[in-house]
């Protein structure tokens, strides 16, 4: 399945995480609960790795840990890549002596974090002042299905101002200046604010990969302008991945900054307060997946079917693709439909569900607006009804195909600066020359009829060196052919 | 076919379900210079890595006790806990499994009735855990439509091999096999080798351990046992090859090299009889046969 | 505890009544185009829910099956005898008669092997008036598979029946008298080409001890009929694809046997030990330097795969395991029973522990609502008491074979 990350765009924490300082990754594994999510972050077998050495006291080598794996290339080159993310962010450090440790305060808290020592609180202090059990309290406990709605109505309040449906009022001063700087949307001329072609590409990605990006922008964000440490902010963001849903946490043992920042995360939708100034906070499903890693729990699809009455129905997808291209999404959400018109031609609107159909003419759009091919892929796929995955393919392989060619459409020229060798005297001059850049491996182009030669500009030089040489011996036999090479350079 | 759903793939997304079966038996524990107590410990820390590698790593205990064999987790409830108290100090998940496993532990050894009432103290239910086991997995596997969850099953073994389990356990070990489930077997303490349950793993493509050093027992599990199925495919994991196929025989439960077999209903006796203990069937034995295969 | 069914009959007559049944399904081009959709009924509030589950529960009627302890023969051995005449190449059953027998014959070895682990089976072919043996008696499916495999299948001329029992007979009246003897047949054309009278071939293996069935695939003929019947097989014709599996399929249980004429053997056995030496040593079955083997536990010659015979000392050779493959079909666990509401008091299903629906609260003046809910959905083991939702009821008669209550407290354990 084809699960895409856009490298450029920082969406990934583990990115993130990956180019911080060491010494900040060392204080950020101070906590438990931080320790525990960047674990689950990592690959399967860097974390198979981490486990068979968390316990160990033994000193390893290198050569000692690669005992553990197979020989063959798949199992190195996985064992490669799991020590080098590992070494990234510092969790396995290698010694001069060629011996391989786990960093001590990751090894120790993360070791507290599985038995359970330790007076850390870092899973977050319940809020148990005994008067919540009473019924008379004017505050009720908010059910599971309050904190949703309340999850659900501000994320999409972001992401509604994004498309720009105008049915909502613009969201708060932070969202907004989150917004613009991710380069999310930038601001038009005169009035306003305008989706740019990352914001498309946003708008595709699972709700959870879209919390992240929007979190790592705030964190940008927070610790150059509003000055806080970005330790803490991580923190808190582990921290709140690791609550219980429904659960009311206090407030007593945060930090000054982190009570500052349940202010905006409770704008968008991560947190939940009875009041402003309440002692207490609700973690909402948006915060409580954050490290889980699975994707859309809170999915913006159509939780108001009556006929589904459970959380499970709308955790899944709703969105069918047939082979000739129809497309059924059974979403009452404006918010989806207008995602789905970023890329398909709608046809009819029913009171539960809307077809569309997916044409050249509407991928090709998406694609201008600088949405990939594999983006259309994965968002039907990670949407895609549950009736499509009991297929084996999820996606008719016809539709996955053509939109991929419907991209290819649009790269189809390759540009390579190069140089054009013509004019060869003879046939046999020009597969001589042809023959060596060939062995070479710089040829892009040739033509026995014409008797030209494109080469690239890497290979120019040892080709012009080769026909010169060439030119020498003929000329030292006596022969007075010379070849003449036209070194052009061509498009 | 019950399960069509390919089970047999794996990928790096799938969940894992662990089923782990403790053999309580109190007796072979008392035996032992490692207690239960202490083995618990370890098996805990090693459930709480399993879960912490993946959050939708799932787990589910049974224990096999003397004379019964009971799940210690999950158990639905039947009221609901008041007790929500939540300790900051520790992942919520880890915290309730931790509870109810020692919980529903405690409970069992308090109920000595049991065990005293059956007359093979040596050995525990292990054919009734696993049969429970299987059941479970058939349960989880079918509510998951899309196949994303991987089972397999984990034995901590002490005691001996019940030769009264033998067809049972066999049983248990082919439906194992069909449905693509690996039995790992941890033999922690016991200086006899679990011929049934060294067939189980060597059967399921599961592995087979002993510890010299019951100490050493979290290390063990972390580092041959919670490899989930993705991971043993590129892992060189400890493990004893070499299997015991040996039978036992249905007259005396003796484990014999070679034994006489009733053709109509395959029971194995150590020695000849005139009638099938078992479907009462008149036999006569085969004189050795000169030209054993005839062209 | 065990209970003989004694007949005068050296085989017992196994014509299942389920045919019958299928009857009244009619031939795949009989059917009429179906309108599922009819079947679907809206409840009050335009759901499907109810229509669906009822459809489910009936999916799901459990098999009542017997479970009295028969004696079965369990060491088979079995001839396929596969039809290769220009009638195979017939498109009524897609794609082809021929691709889908081949292709059932693939899975029915498998199976044949996984059920029946220490029996033999051969495979025959006949085209052109004559017939073929691809491969003699083996305990080996891939022997079978790989000949099935090999592209030289054609099909040529009519099969001839006589030859091809004839020759099956002459290789099954050498096996030891404590295996059975089985012809099956899988057959695709309506006539035969035979060189002698086939009444005296049906003689010759009714008296014997052969047992033959066939599947037909076309309609049905009285000469198989009437074989099948005097040597105790089945006879059946297929209506559709799956049902030419379901009648293959059945074949693969070990039959009811009765002891009174049959000869029962102790069969002296080995079961030997593995090894997994660093050198390579020669075995003695083929004579070719291998490291890892079994060691005859007689002989202590090494023999490279189980199960076999000794090739020094003749042994019967077979690992615990594959004796133990069979051992279900001779303990059946016994049928459970539904429990009533009025004894519904357990919360949760012994061995999958998946919570029981409580029992609803009639509400006066909605009674006819409840036919959704007229079972309480727990099902009770006889022995043990204790009670299993559907899905463990059905998973532990067909697949565990173990009552997970019985092998779990200790009163049942004797």
């Amino acid at each position: 399945m084809p699960t895409v990350i856009v490298a450029h765009f920082k969406t990934n924490i583990y990115e993130y995480l990956e180019a911080l300082q060491k010494s900040t990754l060392d204080k950020l594994y101070e906590e438990p609960a931080t320790c525990l999510a960047i674990f689950r972050l990592l690959p399967s077998l860097a974390r198979q790795l981490v486990m068979s050495l968390l316990f160990s006291t033994q000193i390893m080598s290198k050569a000692d840990l690669r005992q553990w794996i197979k020989n063959d290339k798949e199992s190195l080159s996985k064992f490669e890549e799991a020590l080098d993310k590992l070494q990234k962010l510092h969790i396995m450090i290698e010694q001069e002596n060629k011996t391989i440790a786990l960093n001590s305060s990751f090894k120790q808290k993360f070791q507290e974090c599985l038995t359970g020592g330790g007076t850390h609180q870092s899973f977050g202090k319940l809020y148990n002042k005994p008067h919540r059990h009473s019924q008379s309290n004017s505050h009720k406990l908010p059910d599971i299905k309050t904190l949703d709605e309340h999850a659900k109505t501000k994320w999409e309040e972001i992401l509604h101002f994004m498309v720009g449906t105008d049915r909502m009022n613009s969201p708060g001063a932070s969202v907004l200046k989150v917004v613009t700087k991710a380069n999310l949307m930038r601001e038009k001329e005169g009035k306003g604010l305008e989706i740019t072609n990352k914001g498309f590409q946003f708008l595709l990605q699972d709700v959870n990969t879209q919390v992240w990006a929007f979190l790592i922008q705030y964190l940008d964000l927070a610790s150059e302008m509003l000055h806080m440490n970005v330790v803490e902010v991580l923190n808190f963001f582990f921290m709140l991945g690791s609550l219980e849903l429904g659960q009311d946490y206090s407030v007593e043992g945060l930090t000054d900054t982190q009570r500052q920042l349940l202010d905006d995360l409770t704008n968008y939708g991560l947190i939940y307060r009875p009041k402003k100034s309440s002692k207490r906070y609700y973690p909402t499903r948006l915060a409580t997946t954050l490290t889980s890693g699975n994707s859309a729990i809170v999915s913006n699809s159509s939780s108001n079917n009556p006929t589904d009455d459970d959380d499970s129905a709308t955790e899944q997808g709703f969105i069918i693709v047939e082979t000739n291209y129809k497309l059924y999404a059974y979403t009452s959400s404006q918010l989806q439909i207008s995602v789905l018109n970023l890329f398909c031609n709608l046809q009819f609107q029913f009171s539960n569900m809307v077809t569309a159909e997916l044409t050249r003419e509407s991928v090709r759009k998406a694609l201008k607006h600088g949405i990939t091919a594999s983006q259309i892929i994965s968002y039907l796929t990670s949407h895609a009804h549950p009736q499509m995955k009991k297929r084996p393919a999820l996606l008719p392989s016809t539709v996955v195909d053509q939109i991929q060619l419907w991209e290819m459409e649009l790269n189809r020229l390759v540009i390579t600066n190069s140089y054009l060798y013509k004019e060869f005297r003879t046939f046999a001059d020009y597969e001589v020359v042809l023959k060596h850049a060939n062995t070479l491996g710089v040829v892009v182009w040739s033509s026995d009829s014409k008797k030209m030669i494109g080469i690239t500009e890497a290979g120019h030089e040892r080709v012009k060196a080769f026909i010169k040489r060439k030119i020498v011996q003929r000329r030292s036999n006596g022969g007075d052919t010379t070849s003449s090479a036209g070194g052009t350079p061509a498009r | 076919m019950s399960v069509l759903k390919d089970t047999a793939t794996v990928n790096e997304e799938d969940a894992n379900l662990l089923v782990l079966i403790i053999d309580t038996n109190p007796i072979v524990w008392r035996k032992s210079n490692f207690s239960l107590k202490e083995a618990l410990r370890h098996i805990l820390v090693f459930i709480n890595a399993h879960l912490a590698l993946k959050h939708d790593n799932d787990v589910a205990i049974i224990a096999s006790h003397v004379g019964v064999s009971k799940f210690l987790y999950p158990i639905p409830m039947t009221h609901e806990n008041s007790d929500k108290t939540i300790f900051p100090n520790m992942y919520q998940k880890f915290r309730v499994i931790d509870e109810k496993v020692i919980a529903n532990m405690s409970a069992l050894f308090e109920d000595v009735d049991t065990p005293n009432n059956y007359p093979d103290k040596a050995s525990s239910m292990m054919a009734g855990a696993l049969s429970m086991a299987l059941c479970y997995i058939n349960r989880i596997t079918k509510a998951d439509e899309i196949g994303h969850v991987k089972s397999r099953i984990l034995i901590i073994s002490v005691s001996p091999d019940s030769p009264y389990q033998y067809i049972s356990i066999m049983n248990c070990i082919f439906s194992a096999q069909k449905l693509c489930i690996p039995i790992d077997v941890c033999k922690v303490y016991g200086s006899d080798t679990p011929v049934f349950l060294q067939q189980a793993s060597h059967i399921t493509g599961g592995k087979y351990l002993k510890l010299e050093m019951p100490q050493g027992l979290l290390q063990f599990l972390m580092i041959a046992f919670l490899p989930d199925r993705y991971n043993k495919k590129y892992l060189c994991l400890p493990g004893e090859e070499r299997v015991d196929f040996g039978a036992a025989c249905f007259c005396h439960k003796k484990i014999i090299d070679v034994g006489y077999v009733c053709s109509v209903c395959l029971s194995i006796f150590c020695r000849p009889l005139d009638e099938c203990s078992t479907c009462r069937t008149r036999l006569t034995l085969t004189s050795v046969r000169q030209n054993g295969r005839v062209i | 505890m065990t209970k003989i069914i004694n007949s005068n009959e050296e085989l017992i007559d196994i014509d299942d009544e389920a045919q019958n049944a299928n009857q009244q399904i009619g031939y795949a081009w009989e059917e009429e185009y179906k309108r599922s959709w009819d079947v679907l009924q809206e409840d009050e509030d335009g759901g499907l829910k109810h229509t669906v589950e009822h459809l489910q529960s009936r999916k799901r009627k459990r098999l009542e099956r017997d479970t009295s302890i028969i004696k079965r023969g369990i060491i088979r051995h079995m001839f396929l005898i596969i039809d290769l005449s220009e009638a195979m190449l017939e498109k009524d059953l897609r794609p082809s008669r021929l691709d889908l027998t081949l292709s059932y014959a693939e899975q029915f070895i498998l199976e044949f092997f996984d059920q029946n682990p220490i029996s033999q089976l051969g495979v025959i072919v006949s085209k052109s008036g004559v017939a073929e043996k691809l491969m003699g008696l083996t305990g080996n499916p891939m022997d079978n598979i790989n000949v099935l495999k090999k592209k030289n299948i054609d099909t040529d001329g009519e099969p001839s029946l006589q030859n091809a029992l004839e020759m099956a007979r002459s290789s099954l009246i050498h096996v030891p008298a404590h295996g059975s003897r089985e012809i099956l047949i899988i057959m695709g054309s309506l006539t035969s080409c035979d060189p002698g009278d086939i009444n005296e071939t049906i003689d010759n293996l009714v008296s014997e001890n052969i047992r033959v069935s066939i599947v037909g695939l076309a309609a049905e003929v009285q000469i198989c009929k009437l074989m099948c019947k005097k040597t105790k097989g089945t006879y059946g014709v297929v209506l559709n694809e799956a049902h030419f599996k379901d009648l293959l399929f059945e074949i693969i249980p070990p039959p009811p046997v009765s002891i009174v004429k049959s000869k029962s053997e102790l069969v002296v056995m080995g079961f030997p030990r593995g090894v997994n030496e660093s050198m390579p040593s020669l075995c003695a079955c083929h004579s070719k330097p291998v490291s890892g083997g079994y060691i005859c536990a007689r002989c202590n010659s090494k023999i490279c795969d189980l199960p076999t015979d000794c090739p020094i000392c003749e042994l019967t050779l077979v690992s615990s395991p594959h004796l133990a493959r069979s051992y279900h079909h001779l303990f059946p666990v016994a049928n459970f029973e539904e429990v009533p509401w009025s004894s519904a008091f357990t919360t949760h299903c012994y061995s999958c522990q998946m919570p029981f629906q409580t029992q609803p609260q009639v509400v006066k003046g909605r009674s006819n609502n409840v036919t959704s809910i007229d079972s309480s959905g727990r099902y009770n083991c006889p022995k043990c008491k204790k009670h299993f939702c559907i899905e463990c009821d059905t998973f532990i008669h067909e697949v565990i074979h173990n009552c997970p209550g019985c092998l779990s407290t200790s009163e049942n354990s004797t």
